[in-house]
């Protein structure tokens, strides 16, 4: 019974993972850039939603939420990216390091050593079925997970906007020969990577926490190890490596009676661990399909 | 002058002082086909992507003159734009996207054209023009032969209804069955009334398409001419041989 | 009067030893006139410089992004505190020898743990290398909290004071008095921290005027064309790793020295974070700019911190403005982000991180516009 809570526990966070990865991934596969600041955005969306659900309500804040989200990833795009689209990956990667800063400073400044609640309506309800405990919080994040990431899919596989988006993912100059507008692709995957990091962190402050906490941009940005195992460049990868992340992360805890001897928190540094495993075995992930740069 | 494409001493930089064009002018009448023909380093590649915009891909910039398009001038546009006024470059080496279909590497060439409700039309049409891409439709553009990946690429570009058409050495790498079928879909491009613009170091298939001939060498414009005069210049002979053909016919006292 | 190049330049050497010879003058006497807070923030930041020197070897010149700076750094610090003699740290252990000899072998560790390190570097490219190195960075925070024989756990150890031939550099050991004033651990310390990062810079210069600094640029510039030109492309990765995991631990070791304890929470993400600042901000692929940068990155939040005061809206811990340390961070992120967004309209050295994918490899008959005559060394 344990195990099978640990499996369910494990596969809705994994969804959850799956979600502020393929954010990562959107943004890496658009631009080419990883967002080392995904944590904080997701912090940053969160932390609107938070701060407005008394004044507006839980759907109002929601929006408001991911509103900002949208148009901060947008302004990233248009203030850091864009111009800097020439230089290589490492530079674009170490200014969103620059950004992460910031966000961090400001953010944990403002938290404090609060705990904010998002006014998630369905709060801590559990649900009990023979025997297996559902958090109400999960169903939820897997309902919507399911839903947006199958959304994700299905544009990026049979409409233009995704031919044009896989496009400039896997060739970037030849996908701007066929008329494919970068400008339009880079500002599209900033704000998706945005609002799905602002959805995603909705989830992951409702369940088993009580609210956003400094400590939550942590646990955020195991979503780079769920993406390297995936593969950088694979939307697939990113929801595989999640699960396998959140799977982890559950288990790990789950049994860490068991595991004391590996230490306090080792459920947080589990994910890395077997991210630097994986990409020793396969130096592109498990589903990463090119070589970053070519010769 | 007053063709469909002018070019003004274009001259490109790569870094700081490397110039593969200098000084380029060339012009090309609407409706006609012009061979770029020269040894690699001659500036073919380097010409079409100053033409297509590309050039920002490799570190090179347009350092001096202008480019016009029916008048209009094109040099500082992004390449996505270039391709909405009607230019289509089939780059070297083929290029096409190995991650998806057939189908979906032609659907993909019409982004230029905006949003559209026939887009399944103009598919359709496309893969009349080449039959062998119809059979293969579904198939991952990875698994065709050269060839098919050329019939590829050129249907990619076409896709976009463009008013010119520039190829980069499409023959390259294949084999001479696959050659002469892509010959023939471009003078059946041609025929159709689209303007070609023709690098090739295979001098046979530029002679036997071209309108015009360009012989480009160290980035400059050494010959231009109809094909038909090729022969009496020399040029011919130097492009296989190297050294100018003057120069050698003194020597040989002649 | 028309004065020959070969005198003109010999007017400049002169020049220019009369400098140096007046700067090393003030250096050597500076403990004595130097203000407490100006004296323990050249001291800092030229711990720092050594660490930042070394990073730039790996990030700048070798364009290997690494976020573990921090680990190595660890390494350094607590290797030389478990290393050397026993502070009396309830909890902790001690190997117990002499502290030039712990320094020593805990700069040596710092090094081997870099070159055990490379493999994964070899194996693993571009951004999937940084954030790889990120993982360790992770791992890192673990084992010092939880170690916490070697490492004392959250609360952190102390560390031994060092001792050459009797010599100790802290205050007493012997009591010494200079013009009247007590001649304390800072001052000692400062001579140390001097020599050993005139002697830090002294030996990158050379390594970046070598062969082997042209082989990591190559490096850098395009892997194949490095491989194409005979250079053992991993050999030279690793000894980048290894270097500059020594110059970390060698910063380790001297920080460790002033700070006279350490903490796990020190040794983070942001650590690293800052030095990537320092090159950022010095200029990445300069000696000269690292060293620069350290100071830049270490004396902003201790100058802010100092004169709050006299800035508006700012305060010290607890106070009711914009705390110093916050507004140090949205310095630091902010200058990152405006001088490479700013360098990117220029193409220079802040690119040649690593060049920008192009296309098929066929197609590429462009010569590569950034190796060749035109580059010049920078040290």
């Amino acid at each position: 019974m344990r195990l099978a809570n640990l499996l369910v526990d494990g596969l809705s966070l994994g969804l959850i993972y799956a979600l502020i990865s393929i954010g990562f991934v959107v943004i890496f596969r658009g631009t080419k850039t990883p967002n080392f600041a995904h944590g904080s955005m997701l912090v940053l969306g969160t932390f609107v939603v938070a701060s407005l659900h008394s004044r507006l309500g839980f759907g109002g804040a929601l929006a408001a939420g991911i509103l900002v989200s949208a148009v901060s990833g947008l302004l990233v795009n248009r203030i850091a990216m864009l111009p800097t689209r020439d230089a290589g990956t490492d530079v674009r990667g170490i200014i969103t390091i620059g950004l992460n800063v910031i966000l961090t400073a400001e953010l944990t400044r403002r938290l404090g050593a609060n705990i904010m609640s998002t006014g998630a309506p369905w709060g801590d309800a559990t649900l009990s079925a023979g025997g297996l405990r559902l958090p109400v919080s999960r169903l939820c994040a897997l309902l919507v997970s399911v839903l947006i990431i199958g959304g994700f899919m299905l544009v990026n596989r049979y409409t233009m906007m995704g031919l044009s988006a896989r496009a400039t993912a896997e060739d970037p100059e030849i996908a701007s020969m066929v008329g494919a507008r970068l400008r339009r692709v880079s500002d599209s995957a900033w704000i998706l990577g945005g609002v799905f990091a602002a959805v995603a962190g909705v989830f992951l402050t409702t369940y088993p926490s009580a609210g956003l906490v400094v400590g939550t941009s942590e646990i955020a940005i195991l979503a780079f190890p769920a993406a390297v195992i995936g593969g950088l460049d694979s939307v697939g990868g990113a929801v595989a490596g999640g699960l396998l992340v959140g799977l982890s992360q559950s288990l790990v805890s789950g049994y860490h009676d068991r595991l004391d001897f590996l230490g306090h928190g080792f459920d947080t540094v589990a994910p890395w661990i077997l991210m630097v495993a994986v990409l020793l075995w396969r130096p592109h992930g498990l589903f990463g399909k090119r070589p970053l740069y070519r010769i | 002058m007053g063709g469909l494409l002018e070019l003004t001493d274009i001259t490109v930089r790569y870094g700081a002082d490397i110039h593969p064009v200098r000084d380029l002018t060339m012009s090309v009448q609407e409706g006609g086909t012009v061979a770029l023909v020269g040894s690699n380093g001659a500036g073919k590649t380097t010409l079409l992507r100053a033409l297509s915009g590309t050039l920002r891909f490799h570190r090179g910039t347009v350092s001096a003159g202008g480019v016009t398009l029916a008048g209009d001038r094109i040099d500082r546009l992004d390449p996505a734009e270039i391709v909405r006024r009607g230019i289509a470059h089939v780059p070297e080496g083929r290029r096409i996207f190995k991650e998806m279909t057939v189908e979906e590497n032609l659907l993909v060439g019409s982004l230029a054209l905006g949003a559209r409700k026939d887009r399944r039309t103009l598919l359709d049409e496309m893969l009349d023009l080449f039959p062998v891409l119809r059979k293969k439709r579904r198939t991952g553009a990875a698994l065709l032969s050269g060839g098919e990946q050329q019939m590829l690429a050129i249907g990619r570009s076409l896709m976009s209804r463009p008013r010119l058409l520039m190829l980069d050495e499409p023959s390259l790498g294949l084999a001479p069955t696959a050659i002469s079928m892509v010959g023939d879909v471009i003078a059946r491009i041609a025929e159709r009334g689209t303007t070609v613009l023709l690098a090739e170091q295979n001098i046979a298939l530029a002679r036997r398409l071209a309108t015009q001939v360009l012989v480009l060498r160290l980035g400059r414009v050494e010959w231009r001419g109809a094909p038909g005069e090729m022969d009496d210049s020399g040029v011919v002979r130097d492009l296989y041989l190297g050294g100018t053909g003057r120069e050698r016919e003194a020597e040989a006292g002649s | 009067m028309h004065t020959s190049p070969w005198t003109r330049l010999s007017r400049h050497r002169a020049a220019g030893a009369a400098a140096l010879a007046v700067l090393a003058l003030v250096l050597l006497a500076a403990p004595l006139a130097l203000p407490d807070f100006w004296q323990q923030l050249i001291l800092f930041s030229g711990a720092a410089a050594v660490g930042a020197i070394g990073l730039n070897l790996l990030v700048g010149v070798n364009g290997q992004l690494s976020l573990a700076h921090g680990f190595f750094l660890a390494i350094g610090a607590y290797g030389y505190a478990y290393l050397g003699p026993g502070s009396g740290d309830a909890g902790t252990s001690s190997a117990g020898l002499p502290t030039p000899v712990a320094a020593v072998l805990a700069v040596a560790a710092a090094g081997v743990a870099g070159l055990l390190f490379s493999p994964v570097a070899a194996r693993v490219r571009g951004i999937y290398l940084g954030l790889a190195s990120l993982a360790l960075i992770m791992v890192c925070k673990q084992v010092l909290a939880d170690a916490r024989p070697l490492t004392g756990g959250a609360y952190g150890r102390d560390i031994p004071e060092f001792d050459l031939f009797g010599f100790h550099f802290g205050d007493q050991s012997p009591y010494l008095y200079v013009l009247g004033q007590p001649f304390g651990a800072f001052d000692r310390l400062w001579y140390l921290v001097l020599a050993v990062l005139v002697l830090a810079c002294l030996f990158m210069r050379n390594v970046l005027h070598s062969r082997v600094g042209r082989g990591l640029r190559t490096i850098r510039d395009s892997e194949p064309a490095a491989a194409a030109a005979g250079i053992h492309v991993q050999r030279y990765k690793s000894l980048a790793f290894t270097l500059s995991s020594v110059y970390a631990g060698i910063a380790g070791v001297l920080l460790g020295l002033l700070f006279q304890h350490v903490v796990p929470e020190y040794f983070s993400l942001t650590l690293s974070v800052q030095y990537l600042a320092m090159i950022v901000i010095g200029g990445m692929g300069s000696t000269r700019g690292a060293v620069a940068g350290a100071f830049v990155v270490t004396g902003i939040p201790l100058l802010l911190a100092e004169y709050s005061e006299h800035i508006p809206f700012t305060s010290t811990a607890g106070g009711g403005g914009l705390d110093t340390g916050v507004l140090s961070q949205f310095v630091f992120g902010a200058l990152i982000i405006v001088i490479l967004v700013a360098g990117a309209r220029r193409p220079g050295p802040l690119l040649r991180l690593r060049r920008a994918p192009s296309g098929d490899p066929a197609a590429s008959a462009a010569p590569t516009p950034a190796s060749g005559p035109t580059e010049r060394i920078r040290a």
